[in-house]
């Protein structure tokens, strides 16, 4: 096509640009927590003694890791789906969430004795767990992708790790009040691998599904 | 700078609606991307063929990704990033069809060398566990390319003998082949 017919044919759509990106990601991620929630509401529920064990520290501090993680990755992304997006400090925010993970690692191995660690590492439910979060981290990932296609980010690939990210770290908020295993240990390993296998999964399919 | 501004002002009015504003937008930025898809094809060694292609990939995205800019923000980082991208992308696709063309022939050079001597090998093997007179037959007729007439006065045969042998032979090797083949 001759560019000056280009120039006519974009000139006539001319009108509204729409939301932002970052704002369709919002939609995206409330959508997207729909079936989550339900699949929470049928296949899980809070545990038993959960209003008792949130005021012990191994819960406090498993429920707030995973929202620091989701905090972080809501704030990573909308610099990742605009072509001009800085992460500027931001860029420190997953070794921020790391760090935390680590001092509750260390913690848990300076008191609890040595011969506890394996058991707590275990836990009850590893594979459960290892199933459950991607599974509640589904329909976030699904709709945030869907949603920056509307974006334009530089790197599809690492914009694809954020929204993994993103969708891995607020299923695991949501896992947190069901899962029976407190240890940081335990959150570490399990948790830390099926958000790593998320992340890892957004990165290659953002690489095909973010291009433009 | 100055520039910068005026063509945020007219990106504005032409997310309000205003088509004229936004053509004089997507004609100025049309001169400006061709002079960076000229530049920017140069310098990675390639022609001046695919510059309009280039330069209206880039308005396209423009046009397409144009919610990413957020009003206040500065346009020319924005416009750059974007014709960046686009130039970038052209490359990596230009480099993708350049492999295409190449890998079916490199397929051929691989392949050839590879085949043929084990073939060869397999065909010497079954025409050396013919009796004979066949292998003599196919022999000359077959591999030297010599004519049935030839062939009958050299073996000192006849020529429908020196037929039915090449005939018998050429089957009896077939089948040798294909059961090597099988196994």
């Amino acid at each position: 096509m001759n560019t000056d017919d280009l120039l006519d044919r974009l000139a006539a759509e001319a009108g509204p640009a729409g939301p932002s990106p970052a704002r369709r990601a919002v939609v995206a991620l409330a959508a997207g927590l729909i079936p989550s929630l339900i699949l929470y509401l049928l296949a899980l529920h809070p545990r038993a003694d959960l209003a008792l064990a949130i005021a012990t520290p191994r819960v406090e501090f498993k429920l707030t890791a995973a929202l620091v993680a989701a905090l972080a990755a809501a704030a990573l992304l909308p610099p990742l789906l605009a072509p001009t997006g800085r992460l500027g400090a931001r860029r420190w925010l997953p070794w921020l969430v790391g760090g935390l993970v680590a001092l509750g690692v260390v913690t848990e191995l300076a008191v609890i004795p040595a011969s506890a660690w394996l058991p707590s590492l275990v836990g009850h439910n590893a594979l459960f767990c290892l199933t459950m979060l991607p599974s509640l981290a589904l329909g976030p990932f699904v709709a945030l992708m869907l949603a920056a296609r509307h974006g334009a980010p530089m790197r599809p690939s690492r914009t694809g790790a954020g929204i993994g990210f993103l969708s891995a770290s607020v299923a695991a908020v949501l896992y947190a009040t069901h899962c029976p295993d407190d240890s940081p240990l335990f959150l570490a390993t399990w948790y830390g691998i099926a958000i790593l296998a998320m992340t890892g999964l957004g990165a290659g399919v953002g690489r095909r599904v973010l291009r433009w | 700078v100055e520039r910068e501004a005026e063509w945020a002002m007219l990106m504005r009015a032409g997310n309000a609606g205003d088509a004229t504003a936004y053509r004089r937008l997507l004609a100025a930025l049309a001169l400006h991307f061709r002079a960076l898809a000229r530049r920017g094809l140069a310098r990675y060694g390639q022609g001046t063929a695919d510059v309009e292609d280039l330069v209206q990939e880039m308005l396209l995205a423009v046009h397409l990704k144009r919610a990413t800019w957020r009003d206040g923000e500065p346009l020319g980082p924005w416009l750059a990033a974007i014709a960046r991208y686009k130039l970038i992308d052209h490359l990596r696709r230009r480099g993708r069809r350049a492999e295409v063309a190449i890998d079916p022939f490199e397929e051929v050079l691989a392949a050839a060398p590879a085949a043929e001597p084990g073939r060869d090998r397999d065909v010497e093997t079954a025409l050396a566990s013919l009796p004979a007179g066949q292998q003599a037959v196919v022999r000359a007729i077959g591999v030297e390319g010599a004519e049935i007439s030839e062939t009958a006065e050299k073996l000192g045969l006849s020529n429908g003998a020196v037929r039915v042998a090449f005939h018998r032979g050429l089957a009896a090797l077939k089948r040798r082949l294909q059961g090597s083949d099988e196994t």
